[in-house]
């Protein structure tokens, strides 16, 4: 691997105290499982259908806001076609400072970059459909069993092979 | 961002993410992440800065054909230019 390893000093410790955290405040409910699932990619990746995933808080400009008052957060998805020209993407979010992003969008959701590594042959093609979510979500039980499955039926149908994933 | 990233990864497509949190990404374990020291609403970089911007989403990519195994954290080798606000 190209990449050094972070330090992964205190991991085990991180993790249980991570879940311990995550249990009292759901409630006792842990969504985080001890087992990481791991999917090797089938293609290489000059042939791969690349498509992103972001808790940004990017949505279409037409689109619907995510909802900021709701105290349970927003556990909707927006959909964005891959041909979306960058500035018609913006940003919903009230916990993470986007000013750069809405001048470039590419610095939460870099669909545009995503777009020339296509053109250049480096990924085999852009998804026609990529996911982005709210950034704030306080519980995100109801995001995981209600909307997540429908971005998995989404992303099936348009065949994608690899999905990057950026935060907000 | 963690947690729709492994739900995804679950469901059979490969993934990588792009971390500024780096204690919540090891604590949660995903099955791969880079790390870069960037502001929480700069993850891929600066505005207009298409060389780091492209160059993280391409390191993204050879993570997801490099990693090994799950819980795979790196360290992404770049700096942030403009001063950084404080967390």
């Amino acid at each position: 691997m190209d990449f050094p390893l972070l330090n992964l000093a205190n991991v085990e410790e991180l993790h249980r105290e991570w879940q311990g955290r995550v249990a009292e405040a759901h409630h006792g409910v842990v969504y985080y499982p001890d087992e990481v699932a791991f999917t090797r990619p089938e293609k290489p990746m000059n042939e791969a259908v690349v498509a992103l995933g972001s808790t940004s808080g990017a949505h279409l400009a037409n689109q619907t806001p995510y909802d900021m008052q709701d105290h349970a957060g927003d556990l909707t998805v927006r959909f964005i076609p891959g041909d979306t020209p960058m500035d018609d993407i913006v940003f919903t979010h009230d916990h993470t400072d986007h000013a750069d992003a809405d001048k470039d969008p590419n610095c939460l959701f870099p669909l545009g970059r995503l777009r020339d590594l296509a053109d250049q042959g480096v990924i085999g093609a852009v998804s026609p459909i990529h996911a982005s979510a709210s950034g704030f979500m306080p519980d995100p039980g109801p995001f995981l069993r209600d909307t997540v499955p429908e971005v998995i039926d989404r992303f099936r149908a348009a065949e994608v092979d690899v999905v990057l994933f950026t935060p907000g | 961002m963690g947690l729709f990233q492994n739900a995804i990864e679950a469901a059979g497509f490969a993934t990588a993410s792009v971390s500024v949190q780096p204690m919540i990404t090891l604590g949660l374990g995903v099955p791969r992440a880079g790390y870069v020291r960037f502001p929480i609403g700069n993850p891929m970089g600066e505005p207009g800065d298409v060389a780091m911007q492209t160059a993280i989403l391409t390191d993204l990519l050879r993570l997801v054909w490099q990693a090994p195994s799950p819980r795979t954290v790196v360290k992404f080798p770049y700096r942030w230019r403009r001063r950084l606000p404080r967390r």
